[in-house]
């Protein structure tokens, strides 16, 4: 080696140095790095929080929207049965004994219908505590009910049948979708038949709910700022993690599929 | 005079940090750490007046202090690496490595001092500091590093043992071999020192503080 003594000690201080510094860049990498990660921490509080108080409002929108049903269905069919009763029953004329006892028959027949109803929508309340039961169970009454006090031919495969599995936010969300898809149906649709398919395969979710009702444009109804209801189910199943997809052609029927991680 | 010593004042200091800000600690962790604390400074103290007085080379007591010092900064590391992982036979495995290496060199020596066996303590030091930050990084929960007193400690470690390790290197390949005498050179050991036992002692404050907030 040809290097002179004090040569070689600043070359070691040097390296001394360096051997120093490079620890001191790390930690101020960590330090930084740490930084960053408080304002990815806060966004997620913020997050969490927006998912709460929008699942608030959809517990309550649940809650509003079952009570709606529930009027509508007392006035409608109920309403309807019993009125229908009241004039029977107040027509019949004593003296035509035969008359009187078709007439008897009509009205206990439509009052034996007004319990069968009154038995439903009563189910339809208690679904109100609706989760508590699963989601399985709350769609399977909530389909139920639709098929007989609307007259909907619905086929429902449920695949969340035979399992315990279940997500305390999820479910509530998954149900106002189900309701929101529903109303549109019943409302905008004209159908007669509804297929309803859910699937849990590998931790995912996927439902598919179709009817054979009238259709309407998609782009159309969206541009014209009015699918209020749209745009919540896509919002909703983005809350917990989903995606959604609709397709409808004119006079062929709507379909509507969402695929979400679950439990 | 004693305290014109750099490495004992500096060893001095951070124990009496230590003693005032841990001492009334529950936690068993910081009450050891002051126990070592107190057991450096006695030996260092020793080596110091044995080498000023009665001019003798201490290597013994170095060789009585290596194994202590590769328990605690085990114990050290495990206390916080615990947090954050639930691996726990690698300090058995790190700690088993150090302590093979010391017994076979302290013989092969003749209990001259064991060199390799701080190269090798060293570089497993550096590899757990190396491994704390890269678990608090993936950590998802947010820690106020400013006060966190395991970031400081590991911080003051990893500085003191790769700084130390370097030099150590440089030291034995060159300047032995060609007898290089420099003045300047006697800071550095010091300055591993100072930054060793200057974050150790901010780590304790950061504890008093911490405990204070959450009595
Ligand atoms: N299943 C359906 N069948 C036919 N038309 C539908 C269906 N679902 C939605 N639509 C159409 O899309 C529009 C937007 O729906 P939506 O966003 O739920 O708003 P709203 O139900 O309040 O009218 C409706 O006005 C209707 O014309
Ligand atoms: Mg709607």
């Amino acid at each position: 080696m040809q290097s002179t003594p004090t040569e070689i000690v600043s070359i070691i201080l040097l390296a001394s140095l360096v051997f120093l510094l490079a620890p001191l860049f790390l930690l101020l990498y960590i330090v930084s790095y740490n930084k960053k990660k408080k304002l990815h921490q806060q966004e997620k509080e913020l997050i969490t929080e927006r998912f709460e108080s929008e699942l608030l409002k959809t517990s309550i929108e649940v809650q509003e929207q079952t009570m709606q049903t529930i009027a509508t269905d007392l006035h409608d069919n109920i309403g309807q049965l019993l009125s229908l009763t009241h004039i029977t029953l107040s027509s019949i004329n004593l003296n035509d004994y035969e008359k009187a006892k078709h007439k008897i028959d009509h009205s206990l027949e439509l009052i034996g219908n007004s319990i069968r109803d009154l038995r439903q929508l009563a189910k339809v309340i208690q679904g109100e505590q609706l989760l508590e039961n699963g989601l399985s169970q709350a769609l399977e009454k909530g389909i139920n009910w639709l098929k007989h006090s609307r007259n909907y031919n619905i086929t429902f495969e449920n695949g969340l049948k035979d399992t315990e599995l279940s997500s305390a936010s999820k479910d509530l969300v998954i149900l106002r979708i189900f309701q929101e898809v529903f109303n549109n149906i019943v409302k905008h649709a004209e159908a007669g038949h509804i297929d309803v398919i859910m699937e849990l395969e590998k931790d995912k979710l996927s439902i598919v709910i179709k009817d054979d009702g009238k259709g309407f444009d998609i782009t159309e109804s969206s541009s014209r700022n009015q699918g209020l209801g749209l745009n919540n189910l896509k919002k909703r199943s983005k809350l917990i993690g989903g995606d959604m997809d609709i397709s409808s052609k004119l006079g062929k029927g709507t379909r509507i599929s969402i695929t979400v991680p679950y439990p | 005079m004693f305290f014109f010593n750099p490495g004992l004042f500096i060893e001095f200091t951070c124990f009496f940090i230590a003693f005032f800000t841990l001492f009334r600690d529950r936690q068993v962790f910081w009450k050891i750490t002051i126990v070592y604390l107190l057991f450096t400074c006695i030996i260092e103290l020793i080596t110091f007046i044995l080498l000023k007085v009665y001019h003798q080379r201490t290597f013994w007591l170095y060789n009585l202090y290596i194994p202590v010092e590769a328990t605690f900064i085990t114990y050290v590391f495990h206390t916080f690496l615990r947090r954050l992982t639930r691996i726990n036979h690698l300090f058995w495995l790190g700690y088993g490595i150090i302590i093979t290496v010391y017994i076979i060199e302290l013989f092969k020596r003749n209990f001259g001092y064991t060199s390799t066996a701080v190269s090798v303590m060293s570089v497993i030091f550096v590899l757990y500091a190396f491994y704390f930050y890269a678990l608090l990084l993936k950590n998802d929960e947010y820690v106020v590093l400013k006060y966190y007193p395991p970031f400081w400690m590991i911080a003051g470690i990893l500085l003191f043992y790769f700084g130390g390790t370097a030099f150590n290197l440089i030291y034995d390949l060159v300047l032995v071999k060609m007898e290089v005498r420099n003045p300047l050179l006697s800071y550095i050991n010091p300055t591993l020192s100072f930054l060793l036992y200057g974050f150790w002692s901010y780590s304790f404050i950061c504890r008093a503080r911490q405990r204070k907030l959450y009595r």
